[in-house]
């Protein structure tokens, strides 16, 4: 699953180096494709959570069935520097762990937990409709 | 006071063979009596009831979902809405890859994991 996220976000093929010559071209075309979506769902995601503060970066995304990502970037005046946070949902039996910088932070609950599932929601909503041209009631 | 084998729960001068043949068909028809049937009724009802609501009429309203077990939240969530997602997005990549036209170019930029700097993090999650 690391290796699938790290492959999303630094935009490299995990094609298998035994495939055919087409088959790899195919392979690679459809991970950018991929890519591509996601991306876009993610700017759909980021409006999802309220007003986005000024000079921060948002996304919000599906990664697969059972991973949502949050991430969000900005440049911290005070210490003149590029800050960003990466929190990793992953939907469990035992519930919903939150991971955050890849550091686990337990299982989301109460107003997260309600906030976490109506953004879902909404993103399920808008992305089938606004992207893929789909009718969310189709699930 | 005549002694009479009827008194006895087992026929002690009966054959064992026939009377481990007569305990196997009691045992038969126990199990397969009215008291089973009445069980398994039970259980069925209980998925009739109107309490217990099936994953999919949880859909409309996730206000509902969020006191659900934590079970049902990875089961709607991972199968009716990521599982669907991923379809989605998967079959639109690969019809997308069939074609000719080259990818659209895309600005937003992810960060790379690990990279970022925790000192002056004030941001609640």
């Amino acid at each position: 699953m690391l290796h699938k996220l790290l492959s999303v976000i630094t935009g490299k093929s995990g094609a298998s180096g035994t495939s055919p010559a087409n088959t790899q071209m195919g392979s690679h075309r459809r991970a950018l494709h991929e890519r591509d979506l996601i991306r876009r769902e993610a700017r759909i995601g980021a409006t999802l959570f309220g007003p986005i503060p000024a000079g921060h970066n948002r996304e919000f995304f599906c990664f697969d069935k059972s991973t949502w990502i949050w991430s969000e970037q900005w440049y911290d005046e005070a210490s003149k520097t590029h800050q960003s946070m990466n929190v990793r949902y992953e939907f469990q039996p035992r519930g919903v762990l939150k991971i955050v910088d890849n550091i686990p932070r337990g299982y989301v609950e109460g107003t997260e937990l309600a906030y976490l599932l109506e953004a879902i929601y909404n993103y399920h909503q808008r992305v089938t409709t606004e992207i893929y041209g789909l009718q969310p009631a189709a699930a | 006071m005549a002694y009479s084998d009827e008194a006895l729960p087992l026929n002690l001068n009966q054959d064992p063979d026939a009377a481990v043949q007569e305990i196997i068909a009691g045992t038969e028809a126990l199990y397969s009596s009215s008291p089973v049937e009445h069980a398994s009724a039970e259980v069925a009802s209980l998925f009739d009831a109107p309490e217990v609501k099936p994953v999919q009429s949880l859909k409309p309203d996730f206000s509902t979902l969020a006191e659900a077990s934590p079970a049902v939240i990875n089961l709607f969530v991972t199968e009716q809405v990521g599982e669907h997602l991923a379809q989605i997005r998967q079959n639109d990549a690969d019809m997308k890859a069939g074609s000719t036209h080259a990818p659209a170019t895309v600005s937003i930029q992810f960060p790379v994991l690990g990279a970022h700097n925790h000192q002056g993090y004030k941001h609640a999650a």
